[in-house]
């Protein structure tokens, strides 16, 4: 393999990287605070590209504007779906937790087949095959925009976690519930805006990812089970073992489909997988609980 | 919703059944049965299939029925095999133990037809296999087996006589390289294409394989690119192709491309504009093919359900004509030996069921219908038959 090959294969791995990223941000988000999986994720993802794709065909919105409508919208549906669902499911042991959120799951999938057919849309812009050429790199407008934007929210995200009053009763919560109770934090309005947040961040996710892909009801589960592996390599519930994760897998799959055949790169991710749960069971950036 | 598909297979049986008491009254009534999924994974196809069927029986109704029983009314007998292999053996059994079928229409998938169609062959039985495409369905010695639907290994053949078409008229293809979904649909088909390339001396110099759902397939485009190939053979489903076309026109790199069957020619790929003009595809049949038994089924269709009929459609559709007129020619429908019989003499070159695209729909010593893949090409935003001559509704558009 030539080394722009190799070069090609990095760079793609880094920016895919950074979009898993994204999603799976909201993922462990949600379960570090509130300690529930949720497998609706993707269809939620899969929501905000079509919220994506229908605002560029119908009112001709780029994208990149979408997400400002897209975001608020999906920062709603965490809240109702935290209200309406979630809040009740807390009460019920694990088990039944996930049989709540995969059966929402389908339900969505299927609502979305009964709205929008099986087809796949694709939004087709002006940039949607320009490429910068870095070096002997090329990369496409598109994938590069939304790895920025995925790293800039990341940013954000960070910083709202880690420096406002929000974030701290945010990490308190998921510490310790009793605890921050006791302290007078209201755990019902921290968990509705985790769910919030969790979710709103695939309104950033969902008009990027349209652009350089395409929509179609089942495209949401294509990728929660890739944020699932990100998380658990990463440590459930820890921000920066997602964004390693993530960078991990998006590398990984990459440089395996420059060598390999692409069934072999597809298995990459599960192997690291089964090797992380094996040696480091709580995953890369979670330190072993007493 | 399988409730809801349950229900609506139901309301469909229901309907079948009011429909075959009201014939009933006047006369027996010639059964044909009809073995598709109408639940299950693949229901929309079963669903589609089922109404190119429905739409043939009516014609054949319409214009008076089995002539040489009297004018007997054709029905059909549905049967759904839920996307399963082992209810479409028991199906298949059912109708013609139970129902006693003159012949079984079906049965999608080649996973659920090859069951069925061994049950078919021990009750002597004829099946007419609307769409599976394994070759091996017509490649061991059945008595009772036909096929309408060409042999998936031709349409290899196709593409390379069409391949060598296009050198005769000074196209430059010399290096071909192979882009392919990596699951069961793309390694098949490249199988296919690297045999039949590789018998003719053509050489392959690059095979790039992705899996479906990929975000980026920057990698592949690159390495398609640096392969210098002028011809792109895809396999691909409609989705991860589109995907793989942006990479590859966003690295400056627009070679010859010519993708595999509906995967291609699928209404999702002219989304992408001036970027799927003039790419090329192989696929069963085109409901623009020059032909005029072609055009009456599209209107036909079109008319009854509003919506342009799909290759399988047509397949399906030409098969109900087939089993009607093998129980007209025999002059019984009980006698399914001499069913069989007349259908291996059928030779059907106008009229409805010559809408595929070969000269007369016929079946050799095998069973199988001797019919050939078409071309069609993007030209103005459209899907277009361009190949072979006698069907294209025009000639290819070449850039030399």
């Amino acid at each position: 393999m030539s080394l722009a090959i190799f070069l090609q294969a990095l760079i793609g791995g880094l920016i895919n990287g950074a979009t898993y990223g994204l999603i799976a941000v909201g993922l462990t988000l949600v379960f570090g605070v509130m300690r529930i999986i949720n497998f609706a994720h993707g269809e939620f993802l899969m929501i905000a590209m079509y919220l994506g794709y229908f605002l560029w065909a119908l009112a001709g919105v780029d994208p990149l504007v979408a997400i400002l409508a897209a975001t608020p919208v999906l920062m709603l549906c965490g809240i109702g779906l935290y209200g309406g669902i979630v809040r009740f499911a807390l009460k019920v042991p694990e088990i039944n937790q996930m049989a709540v959120t995969l059966g929402l799951s389908l339900l969505l999938q299927h609502l979305a087949l009964m709205l929008f057919t099986g087809d796949n849309q694709l939004v087709t812009l002006p940039r949607s095959t320009a490429g910068i050429a870095l070096g002997p790199v090329v990369v496409q407008v598109p994938q590069l925009l939304a790895g920025c934007a995925s790293l800039v929210l990341l940013v954000v995200l960070y910083l709202v976690i880690h420096r406002t009053d929000f974030g701290l009763t945010m990490r308190a919560v998921s510490q310790s519930r009793d605890g921050a109770s006791l302290s007078g934090i209201s755990i019902g309005k921290v968990y509705r805006w985790s769910m919030a947040v969790g979710i709103g961040t695939l309104g950033v996710a969902g008009p990027l990812m349209v652009s350089m892909l395409y929509v179609n009801p089942h495209v949401g589960a294509l990728f929660t089970l890739k944020a699932f592996v990100i998380v658990i390599v990463g440590g459930l519930g820890s921000f920066g073992g997602a964004l390693l994760g993530a960078m991990i897998v998006g590398l990984a799959e990459s440089l395996a489909g420059a060598w390999f055949s692409a069934s072999v790169a597809a298995s990459v991710p599960f192997l690291l997988l089964i090797l992380v749960l094996l040696m480091r069971p709580q995953g890369l950036l979670v330190r072993r609980r007493a | 919703m399988q409730a809801f598909r349950t229900l609506r297979a139901l309301a469909a049986c229901v309907a079948f059944t009011s429909l075959a008491a009201g014939h009933a009254q006047a006369q027996e009534t010639v059964k044909i049965g009809v073995l598709v999924p109408i639940t299950g994974a693949h229901a929309a196809d079963g669903n589609r299939l089922l109404r190119a069927h429905q739409l043939a029986a009516d014609q054949i109704n319409a214009a008076g029925g089995i002539k040489s029983l009297g004018g007997a009314k054709v029905e059909l007998v549905v049967a759904d095999t839920q996307s399963k292999p082992e209810v479409s053996r028991s199906e298949a059994e059912r109708l013609i133990s139970r129902s006693k079928v003159s012949s079984i229409l079906g049965a999608w998938t080649s996973a659920a037809t090859i069951p069925a169609m061994q049950v078919a062959e021990r009750y002597r039985t004829p099946f007419i296999v609307t769409s599976a495409v394994t070759d091996a369905i017509t490649e061991k010695n059945m008595k009772f087996v036909f096929r309408v639907s060409p042999k998936s290994s031709w349409a290899a053949e196709n593409v390379i006589d069409f391949i060598e078409l296009l050198r005769t008229r000074n196209v430059k293809i010399d290096r071909i390289a192979l882009a392919f979904e990596d699951g069961p649909f793309g390694q098949s088909a490249t199988t296919a294409y690297k045999a039949r390339l590789g018998a003719k001396g053509i050489a392959i110099v690059a095979e790039e394989s992705f899996r479906t759902g990929s975000p980026d397939l920057g990698t592949q485009a690159a390495k398609l690119k640096a392969s210098g190939a002028d011809l792109v053979l895809v396999v691909a489903y409609v989705d991860d192709e589109s995907v793989l076309l942006r990479a590859m026109a966003s690295q400056q790199y627009r070679p010859l491309i010519l993708g595999y069957g509906g995967g291609h020619v699928h209404p999702t790929l002219l989304q992408l504009g001036e970027l799927a003009e003039g790419t090329y595809g192989v696929v069963e049949w085109m409901p623009d093919l020059k032909k005029p038994s072609t055009e009456a089924f599209v209107q036909a269709y079109r008319a009854k359900y509003n919506d342009v009929p799909l290759s399988n459609a047509a397949q399906a559709y030409a098969a109900t004509w087939v089993a009607a007129q093998a129980v007209n020619d025999a002059g019984t429908a009980s006698d399914t030996v001499k069913v069989r019989d007349a259908m291996k003499a059928i030779r059907i070159a106008d009229g409805p069921a010559s809408l595929l695209p070969n000269d007369a729909l016929a079946f050799n010593d095998q069973g199988q219908n001797e019919v050939g893949n078409v071309i069609a090409q993007v030209i103005d935003g459209k899907f277009v038959t361009v190949w072979p001559d006698a069907v294209a509704a025009r000639a290819p558009v070449l850039r030399n």
